[in-house]
């Protein structure tokens, strides 16, 4: 897959992510790699650059073993960043289709 | 191992303009998930394999920043003023010291100063293991050319991988170093008994320095002894049947089943070579090689060049330990060798191959 798509895929995926639920980047990459692989490599810049464009806020909370942990939180603008993600993803998704299916 | 991938982030996250609280930023993100990765268990090697090398993650992490203008230091002066001098040297060594098959390696200061300085400045600790492919290299040619040691001269590429355990044995204990160096120590003795001495039966037996030093980490003293005492036996055992009834060696195998037996009774037939001690990978390439080598070797006849395979070791080492650009500049001796060698021998083109080194430089000039 491309990589450049890939990456704009995987953005949607993590805003959807924490949007559902505020979540460490440690557990954003285990629920996605569960379906797509990435690594930590790939998720902590897209999260950085989803927090510098106000789409997440960031926590820290202590764990009752090892380090305080990094959480991400979505905030209004995420949200309706997803929105927007949502209807583009789904207004290709049907154009794709219909160009498999010989419907165009 | 954590403070160093830290500080080598840091100096990498240096080199572009971005505010220092990001920069602080960045550095404690990774403090974080370096801390909670060995929470879960894991070693430092097997973390930084999953954060990724800072040199490998450093061009997502600063997309969309510029980089920090800089003087050229002394270093950078250096290394542009390199091709020159070694063009320099490669004329003065061919047309007054009449050494034009040495003073190609002129231009092997080219990459040799570049990786110093990078690796130098990213206070990389592999430097080491980046130079010795090049080290190797002109000890492989000044024994080739001067004393016509090209077999078993070859054998200076095994120093690679040497090196690479060397350097990385920080944490490793001594009988797990040794445990490491010994296929590398055995090839060695292997190679010198069969050229001098003409041993290569039974001169084999010496990889059974491996197990040897392998069991060494048992720590159950009985188990120990009983495990030397019946490997140490079983070659006494061997080399007794063998030289007495010269053509009984097969059955003089038979001496090695006690051991044998032994390790498979006590479940203990990967004593000292589990994962802690060799480092995963390399006794697999090792074994691998040596019989591609055997195989190779008796099946086409070509002795003269068949040793190549043996890079398969430095190369892999190479592969493993070093990161980055670093890397593609370290297999290029091999690459220039095996062409040097391939189209020397299969063509006789041994005028013209030795061309396959400017690779080297070439490479080197364009990665920098």
């Amino acid at each position: 897959m491309n990589t450049q798509f890939k990456k704009g895929v995987i953005e949607m995926c993590v805003l959807k992510l924490i949007d559902d639920k505020d979540m460490s980047s440690f557990e954003v990459v285990e629920t996605i790699s569960k379906e797509i692989e990435v690594s930590e490599n790939t998720i902590y810049p897209i999260l950085r650059r989803l927090t510098k464009q106000e789409y997440f806020d960031t926590y820290k909370e202590n764990m009752s073993v090892g380090a305080p942990r990094k959480y991400y939180t979505i905030t209004r603008e995420g949200k309706d960043q997803l929105t927007i993600f949502e209807n583009e993803w789904g207004n290709f998704i049907k154009s794709v289709s219909r160009i498999l299916g010989g419907t165009v | 191992m954590k403070t160093e991938y830290l500080t080598s982030l840091r100096a990498l996250l240096d080199r572009y303009q971005m505010e220092e609280a990001e920069k602080q930023d960045i550095v404690n993100d990774y403090n974080d998930m370096y801390e909670n990765y060995l929470d879960y268990g894991m070693t430092d090697k097997e973390v930084e394999d999953k954060l990724g090398s800072p040199q490998s993650i450093i061009g997502s992490l600063v997309e969309g920043y510029k980089r920090v203008p800089t003087k050229q230091s002394s270093s950078g002066k250096l290394i542009a003023l390199m091709p020159f001098i070694a063009l320099i040297l490669f004329f003065i060594g061919g047309f007054v010291f009449d050494a034009w098959a040495y003073s190609w390696m002129a231009f092997l200061l080219i990459p040799i100063v570049a990786i110093i300085a990078g690796m130098m400045e990213d206070k990389n600790k592999n430097v080491l293991t980046a130079l010795a492919p090049f080290a190797a290299t002109i000890t492989y040619f000044i024994l080739g050319y001067r004393y016509n040691l090209w077999h078993p001269g070859w054998i200076v590429f095994l120093g690679i991988p040497v090196i690479a355990i060397l350097v990385n044995h920080k944490g490793r204990k001594f009988l797990g170093t040794l445990t490491a160096l010994s296929p590398f120590i055995a090839t060695l003795v292997f190679v010198y008994l069969g050229n001098q001495e003409h041993l290569w039966h039974p001169g084999w037996l010496v990889f059974l320095f491996i197990p040897a030093v392998g069991f060494l980490s048992e720590k159950n003293i009985g188990r120990l002894f009983i495990s030397e005492v019946l490997l140490l036996g079983g070659i006494a055992g061997y080399l007794y049947f063998g030289y007495t009834y010269e053509d009984m060696w097969v059955y003089a195998g038979l001496c090695f089943l006690p051991i044998v037996a032994y390790m498979v009774y006590t479940g203990k037939i990967h004593i000292g070579l589990n994962k802690e001690e060799v480092p995963s990978g390399y006794k697999i390439v090792v074994i691998a090689t040596l019989v591609a080598y055997f195989v190779f070797s008796y099946a086409t006849g070509w002795w003269a060049v068949s040793w190549l395979i043996f890079f398969a070791i430095p190369v892999f080492a190479i592969l493993r330990e070093v990161d980055g650009e670093p890397k593609i500049i370290a297999l290029t001796p091999f690459i220039a060798t095996t062409l040097f060698m391939v189209l020397g021998f299969a063509f006789g083109l041994w005028a013209w191959s030795w061309i396959a080194f400017l690779l080297i430089p070439v490479v080197a000039i364009l990665k920098s």
